[in-house]
């Protein structure tokens, strides 16, 4: 079992959504969706990205960019989400088309968790 | 069953990048985001080969040289370009100067670029918002007199409105360290400006050399650069700043380098 201690971090996290998170996060090798966070926590996207930083910084887990595009129905490819937006032009690896423009992307992000973590 | 829906990439982006508002400045977490802040525009690597080509020139004829101040000046717009939250970004000759690059924004991202660059000023009284960024395409290092117009431009003109300084030059400012170089605890010439204009304003005012303008092709590249030479002007190390692509920046006595 991981620890991770929020004290001065993610101030804006309540006791009662420290419980959601240990509940989320109670089994090891799991991956997790901001939006379905967001939902479970009733904060915003951007705070969900920010305690998946936390826990990436403390090496609970690793937080991938899932690249979309038009021609798979699945993600494309997945970069480590600290690389920042991929580079244009992108050569989507399945249909091989060069893409020069974001709007031809569709992006998600999700996190994967080693340990089982509890939020304290 | 956790059906997944991918956002807008645009919107994606703005979530992500937004999540920094919530981390604290200059710690690892924020490290983990801070590439998002600036997001290199493809056609910059380009414009970097031309001037590499331009630096490789022997000598330079004049219109070579002209040519090379309008590739810096299309450098440095693609650069400030790629930042996030920018939402004005203007060059003109106002009745007083020529400014060569005026950028600001009003939104949530350009809050965390104010923040990480620390243009709220020392006693976090003052709201400034504005950079003000000088190109110098010339052979030599800044002068004390060109470096003195920028903050006599920051503390007259623009005072209420611009917190940060940049000079974006080929060979830096004189009196500055250079990266490679040995240590230099002696402030002079330009340096000292620097140094007198952030004691008496708070602002802060950096130069950007070639080494500094060829990483600009990376993700998160300026405003890591940005943020290592304010810090700089801070901790006043006497060395230039270290590559961006240094993960850590040592700065020990030999005897303890072996430790790291």
């Amino acid at each position: 079992m991981a620890y991770l201690i929020c004290e001065n971090r993610l101030a804006f996290l309540s006791n009662s959504h420290k419980k959601i998170l240990s509940e989320h996060f109670r089994h090891p090798n799991q991956t997790a969706q901001p939006r379905e966070l967001v939902i479970k926590l009733g904060i915003q996207y951007s705070q969900v990205i920010a305690i998946l930083a936390v826990l990436a910084a403390d090496g609970y887990c690793n937080n991938w960019l899932l690249i979309y595009h038009d021609c798979s129905e699945t993600f494309v490819d997945s970069i480590p989400l600290r690389m920042g937006m991929p580079k244009l032009p992108y050569v989507c690896p399945y249909c091989e088309i060069e893409i020069e423009k974001y709007e031809e992307l569709k992006l998600d992000v999700m996190a994967e968790t080693q340990a089982s973590i509890e939020f304290i | 069953m956790i059906v997944r829906v991918p956002e807008n990439s645009k919107e994606a982006y703005e979530m992500i990048t937004l999540g920094l508002k919530f981390l604290n400045k200059g710690s690892p977490e924020s490290d983990e985001l801070i590439n998002w802040l600036y997001n290199p525009v493809p056609q910059i690597t380009l414009y970097l080969e031309e001037l590499r080509n331009f630096l490789n020139i022997d000598k330079p004829t004049r219109e070579e040289r002209q040519k090379a101040g309008y590739l810096l000046e299309k450098i440095l717009v693609l650069s400030f370009k790629g930042l996030a939250g920018y939402s004005e970004i203007k060059s003109y000759q106002s009745s007083n100067h020529q400014y060569d690059l005026l950028v600001s924004g009003d939104n949530a991202e350009w809050d965390i670029i104010c923040d990480r660059l620390n243009l709220t000023g020392d006693k976090q009284k003052q709201n400034y918002r504005g950079i003000l960024i000088e190109a110098k395409a010339i052979g030599e290092t800044v002068s004390s007199a060109q470096f003195s117009r920028l903050c006599s431009i920051m503390s007259l003109e623009m005072c209420n409105t611009v917190g940060l300084g940049v000079f974006f030059t080929l060979e830096g400012a004189a009196g500055f360290p250079k990266r490679g170089d040995g240590r230099i605890v002696c402030v002079k010439h330009a340096r000292l400006c620097q140094v007198l204009f952030h004691a008496k304003t708070g602002k802060n005012i950096v130069v950007l050399d070639k080494h500094d303008i060829f990483e600009l092709n990376e993700s998160g590249a300026l405003i890591k650069i940005l943020m290592r030479k304010v810090k700089e002007l801070e901790e006043m190390s006497g060395l230039g700043t270290t590559s961006i692509n240094e993960p850590i920046d040592v700065d020990l006595p030999n005897y303890l380098k072996d430790l790291i």
